[in-house]
């Protein structure tokens, strides 16, 4: 049994540029952990879980960290960006603000001035919480490689970014009339990852929902999309007792593991209480 | 003209300064020239066989400057244990292994990156044996021995029996039984454990290491090393937080000892956060099965207690856990009959030690038995506490007398300033209030280390340095001291040094160890300042020509003629030392202050029940108190918030508030974790332990403090110090009652075990729910 | 892998040769000496390695040393001017909130941090600047209480 607390043996290096990157990648990406803010990379290699042979960092890569608003209707956020950074902008707060309140409820000051967002989003974790948020408000992801750029859903990261391909944008679509909320539980409110976590963005016409997104955290991968319990929503008027049919059908779709402190049965009815309570909130 | 007093006065602890400049030297700030880095090779295998181990490719490795395992490197006959009946632990095994993470083997190198490698290159052959993790388990016919001279894996059993328990039961209107549990709960220590040892060529071996009780270290360390206790030397250090996971001989010192007496240069040995959470210690897991009976005015006739508990691999100090129920569970509330059976079980886990809370569910045995039944029998529950608590001068059938208490006022005061009775029953569904009492001892016999010896050196311009076995854990021991002799002698603290804690420059102490810190340490310091006193009375008396109880000291800081006001002179402090001096006799001060303490003998070595007549003192004082709980329950995922806590803390005099003060919101704050948030958790396949850090072990932080009153009672007691008894302990081991009644005053559930989990309150929520609908069909 | 890097500890230029696997907690404590910031868990799961890198609180035992390069860090011995203490340290001694001290520097670099930037905050603000911190000792009454005070003292100074 071997206790450590020194990080293992490594070649690290920092390009300088994303070309460098990609190139060094191109021929490399199996033997090499990305590293973005370190929070995870770094927690992980002390518990030697994930090492690689090569450690490449972002840091100094121009460009990866600015947050604008981008011609087009979507708002351009950086993956270097730190999460604090995300919560802070003005430019966030004002179009996309499920966004920069969930980043200002993320963890703690030390994780949020560390942590940037593509590393949140890019990690694959199921307690990754920055994903639901960017799924429901139906953001995108840019990929580069040695061989171009691609862009494809944020909800789709998990399954279709691949080795060599670095997350270089995240472009948040800015819809004005939609009503958005969030609802997390952990057992320290503020230190611990959350368990399960929910999103939710209606788009409303009155009491009418015209169309709904969800999307849960701290279930397997695959399911963080309840494509069932979002369809109830749309052309509904939403009532109560509609809210409460779609909680539990989410929470059915979901599937949940089991983890040390909790049953799997538990989490699905935390997954229900989530996103009765993000419904609610996007409504309040 | 008197000198104000200082007892009573808040003051910051000696040392804060160091340490907010961050200039304080704790074990894992020290470096010796020429260090070495020591690294341990731990056991992966919760029970196995030490086959064989190879360490001839990692002695080769360049910068290795030592290897050592048990069997070239143990001394025999060596064996650790704070009891001769349950000595079990030979600190680096050779034989077999009994808990995953125990120490195998180990190496010193001259940087830490090269001794991680050579511990990667030494190759142990293990035979795996099949393992027990719970008592249940352990005990089962067939059950694999953890260590074979124990049958059923029994460390320990402990019987008392006071009174006619099955006469009282049957004389009884109202028996009431519950089964109450804990979990191990960890320390979670600030300062990772780190051994730093310097070996000396004449034999000596000198030791810097974080330990509550470096007297007790030293003995385990000279049984071990098989050395004599001259050839041992525990340095003073700073530590990073004790809480009672430090008060046993740990191997990582008896290895860095081995090390650095092979590699001729000083060893230090610091642990990685997951390894001292697996290889230190925790605290027992619990099963508290009582039985109570009561007549129907909601007197208790007698109480029948049976106990598991889980030590672990070895008993290290766990055993104390087995009979400390007894020592303060009899003496909080009356009853006549009392009988108590207690089994220590070993378990292939992490060792289990003392800890701070105790947490052994005996107080909230009571505590909800007392809610339950006031209901059962129609009687107020504030009422069945205050005719069952125990009172001044009472003697309980194990014929201790409780010299001191203050629990009926704590109960009626935690109840009244928390609005108790209005409260109660009449807040809004899913809020609740709750009360909860406990106890705990200062000073238990320690055997041959039941007192404490205090010596004050005195310069000659009148400051002193003071010498004390006892150890500073940070929560003001240091401060106490001094404050006692500068109250006694009026010289100003800034003129009062403490040297405490080193083996060759102080005398015996038990440590911080059994609560004895405020009681009998300071008690011996209190003796060695009059003792001083007395000296430097007479010697200047004699310079003013007048008997020595006929001077005092004046605010001038001079020694004066009693009432011979506008007259003469005074003699300063600085006349007195110098004057001493030229007569050959200077000033100095030797205290000693022994426990009386009428328990006898823990010398038994039976195999049969480790039986104990248990009569007399057994303790020289217990400190009391009561908590008010108020809760939220969050009823749609049974997550429980503590809001509000009141505590009433009787702690006989209180020497210095505001430290107190910081001592019980550590309390509280551990006893709210236990109680809410923590959990540890064995893989039952491989034995290994899931929860070995911060974030996975749910130590609550400021965004789950809740909003704290505290309250002292300030009744003396007459062994005390000034009146002082132990203050951070007793008055909050009532909490998790509280908060178990105080959820059932908020959604009408009951929950006997703690750690209470949001999963366990939804699930009894939902079944109540349930029954009410069926009720209503 | 060795590589050479300049930075600025408490006004400090420092220029030495860092193994890239080190952490700026290894570092700062190993090769510089400063042995204020503690080495409570290695792992950014109780902030006692807490230090201020270019304003902002981070976890120094999950940065590379070598990513610190060209930064400007303050530590715990950073703070005082000599042996007179920085209000927020003077704040911690007075109200009783050192008691072993292992989790102290890391709490005092938050507050900074939080008082740096929030001269003025209530209760819950202070509690979620010190929210990564665990302290087994005072709990954390006294630690908040300091905060208040030190608020106070400093009036908005740094």
């Amino acid at each position: 049994m071997y206790y450590y607390r020194r990080l293992p043996q490594f070649d690290y290096l920092a390009p300088k540029s994303l070309n460098e990157a990609c190139s060094f990648l191109k021929a490399h990406a199996a033997e090499t952990r990305v590293m973005a803010g370190g929070t995870i990379t770094l927690h992980r290699m002390k518990e030697r879980i994930g090492v690689k042979k090569y450690v490449m960092s972002l840091k100094v890569i121009p460009n990866l960290d600015g947050i604008r608003a981008s011609k087009d209707g979507k708002l351009s956020i950086g993956p270097m960006a730190s999460i604090q950074s995300v919560a802070d902008s003005r430019v966030v707060q004002k179009q996309a603000m499920l966004l920069a309140g969930a980043c200002n409820i993320h963890s703690t000051p030390q994780i949020r001035t560390m942590g940037t967002i593509g590393g949140n989003v890019a990690c694959n974790l199921a307690t990754a919480e920055m994903v639901p948020v960017l799924s429901v408000l139906g953001s995108q992801a840019k990929l580069t490689s040695a061989a171009g750029s691609r862009t494809v859903l944020v909800a789709d990261l998990y399954k279709e970014m691949k080795d060599g391909e670095i997350l270089t944008e995240l472009l948040v679509p800015v819809a004005k009339d939609t009503k958005a909320g969030y609802e997390k539980w952990a057992m320290r409110k503020r230190f611990d990852y959350a368990t399960v976590s929910a999103a939710a963005a209606l788009s409303m016409s009155g009491k009418k929902c015209t169309a709904a997104r969800i999307a849960l955290g701290g279930v397997t991968l695959p399911t963080r999309i309840p494509k069932r319990a979002q369809d109830m929503l749309k052309g509904q008027t939403v009532t109560d007792a509609l809210i409460e049919q779609v909680a539990e059908a989410a929470a059915k779709e979901a599937h949940v593991g089991a983890d040390v402190y909790f049953t799997a049965d538990y989490k699905k009815e935390l997954v229900k209480v989530m996103v009765r309570r993000a419904i609610k909130k996007a409504l309040s | 003209m008197s000198r104000e007093t200082l007892i009573g006065k808040s003051a910051p602890r000696i040392g804060s300064e160091e340490k907010a400049l961050g200039l304080a030297k704790y074990t894992t700030d020290i470096v010796l020239p020429g260090m070495l880095y020591g690294k341990v090779l731990r056991s992966p295998h919760a029970h196995a066989k030490i086959v064989n181990i190879d360490t001839s490719k990692a002695e080769h490795i360049r910068g290795v400057k030592a290897v050592v395992t048990g069997i070239k490197d143990t001394p025999r006959g060596g064996v650790f244990g704070i009891i001769p009946h349950t000595r079990d632990h030979v600190l680096l095994p050779f034989d077999k292994v009994r808990y995953m993470g125990e120490e195998v083997a180990a190496v010193a190198a001259i940087d830490e990156d090269i001794a991680e490698e050579a511990i990667e290159a030494i190759r142990v052959e293990y035979e795996p044996l099949p393992f027990v993790l719970t008592w249940q388990d352990a005990m089962k016919e067939g059950a694999p021995l953890v260590h074979d001279n124990r049958a059923k894996n029994v460390a320990a059993h402990y019987l008392v029996n006071e009174g006619d328990i099955e006469t009282a039961l049957k004389k009884s209107d109202l028996v009431w039984e519950k089964t109450f549990t804990c979990e191990v709960a960890s320390h979670a220590l600030p300062e990772p454990f780190t051994a730093l040892c310097s070996y000396e060529p004449s034999g000596k071996y000198n030791f810097w290491m974080q330990t509550q009780c470096p007297f007790q270290v030293r003995q385990g360390l000279r049984n071990t090393l098989k050395v004599e206790l001259s050839d041992i030397r525990l340095h003073s250090v700073e530590m990073g937080g004790a809480h009672g996971g430090r008060s046993d001989t740990p191997p990582g010192a008896f290895v860095a000892g081995l090390l650095s007496r092979k590699a001729g240069k000083p060893v230090q040995i610091k642990m990685s956060r997951e390894e001292v959470e697996d290889c230190m210690r925790d605290k027992a897991a619990k099963e508290w099965t009582m039985r109570i009976g009561l007549k129907k005015d909601g007197t208790i006739l007698g109480r029948d207690i049976k106990m598991m508990l889980e030590c672990g691999a070895y008993a290290s100090s766990a055993i104390v856990e087995l009979w400390v129920p007894l020592l303060i569970d009899e003496v909080l509330w009356r009853a006549p009959s009392y009988r108590y059976d207690a089994r220590l079980v070993y378990t292939n886990k992490t060792i289990s030690s003392m800890m701070r809370t105790r947490a052994h569910v005996g107080p909230m045995s009571m505590d909800v038995a007392f809610d339950e039944v006031a209901e059962k029998l129609g009687i107020d529950p504030i009422q069945i506490r205050l005719k069952n608590a125990v009172l001044p001068n009472e003697v309980v059938p194990s014929k201790a007398t409780v010299t001191s208490t203050g629990l009926s006022e704590s109960i009626v005061m935690a109840a009244d300033k928390s609005g108790y009775k209005k409260k109660r029953g009449k807040m809004r569904y899913a809020r609740g209030i709750g009360i909860g009492s406990g106890n705990m001892q200062s000073m238990f016999y320690m055997g041959f280390r039941s007192g404490s010896t205090a010596f004050i050196k005195f310069n000659d311009d009148g400051s002193c340095t003071l010498f004390t076995g006892n150890c500073d854990l940070g929560q003001g021991n240091r401060t106490m001291h001094t404050q006692i002799v500068s109250e006694v002698t009026g010289i100003p603290a800034s003129m009062i040094k403490v040297c405490y804690g080193d083996t060759e420059l102080c005398y015996q102490d038990p440590g911080d160890y059994s609560m004895s810190a405020t009681v009998v340490s300071a008690n011996a310091v209190k003796r060695a300042a009059e003792d001083a006193n007395r000296r430097i009375l007479e010697i200047a008396g004699d310079l003013l020509d007048v008997a020595w109880d006929e001077v005092e000291l004046r605010d001038d800081g001079k020694y004066w003629v009693k009432l011979r006001l506008g007259k003469g002179h005074g003699v300063s402090l600085g006349e007195v030392c110098r004057t001493a001096f030229k007569r050959g006799k200077p000033i100095h001060g030797f205290g000693d202050y022994r426990a009386r303490i009428d328990y006898s003998d823990f010398s038994v070595d039976v195999k049969e029940p480790y039986n104990e007549k248990t009569y007399g003192m057994k303790v020289t004082a217990y400190s009391f108190g009561t908590t008010a709980v108020e809760v939220e329950v969050d009823t749609d995922t049974g997550g429980v918030k503590v809001t509000d806590i009141w505590a009433v803390n009787d702690c006989g005099t209180v020497l210095n508030p505001m430290l107190v003060i910081g001592n019980m919101h550590g309390q509280l704050n551990f006893m709210l974790g236990q109680g809410l948030y923590e959990t540890n958790v064995w893989d039952a396949k491989t034995g290994r332990k899931l929860t070995s850090d911060f974030r996975a072990y749910k130590v609550p932080t400021a965004n789950e403090t809740p909003h704290i009153e505290t309250y002292f009672l300030g009744i003396p007691d007459p062994a005390g110090p000034y009146g002082a008894k132990e203050g951070s302990l007793g008055f909050g081991c009532g909490l998790h009652g509280a908060i178990s009644n105080a959820i059932y005053d908020a959604v009408g559930v009951r929950i006997y075990d703690v750690p209470i989990k949001p999963e366990q309150v939804l699930k009894l929520l939902k079944e109540k729910e349930a029954r009410q609908t069926k009720k209503k069909k | 892998m060795k590589q050479e890097m300049t930075f600025m500890v408490n006004g400090d230029q420092y220029s030495v040769q860092v193994d890239t696997r080190r952490t700026l907690l290894e570092v700062l404590r190993e090769t510089l000496g400063l042995t204020g910031t503690k080495e409570m868990c290695n792992k950014g799961d109780c902030g006692g390695c807490t230090v201020i890198m270019d304003g902002k609180p981070i976890l120094s035992c999950l940065t590379l040393a070598i990513e610190a390069q060209g930064k400007d860090i303050v530590t715990i011995e950073g703070l005082a001017n000599g042996f007179k203490l920085h209000p927020i340290q003077q704040a911690f001694v007075d109200k009783g909130a050192i008691q072993c001290g292992f989790c102290t520097p890391g709490f005092i670099m938050s507050a900074k941090a939080l008082l740096d930037r929030n001269p003025k905050p209530t209760e819950d603000e202070i509690k979620e600047a010190i929210g990564n911190h665990i302290c087994r000792c005072t709990g954390y009454v006294q630690i908040v209480e300091s905060i208040q005070a030190a608020a106070k003292a400093m009036g908005g100074a740094k």
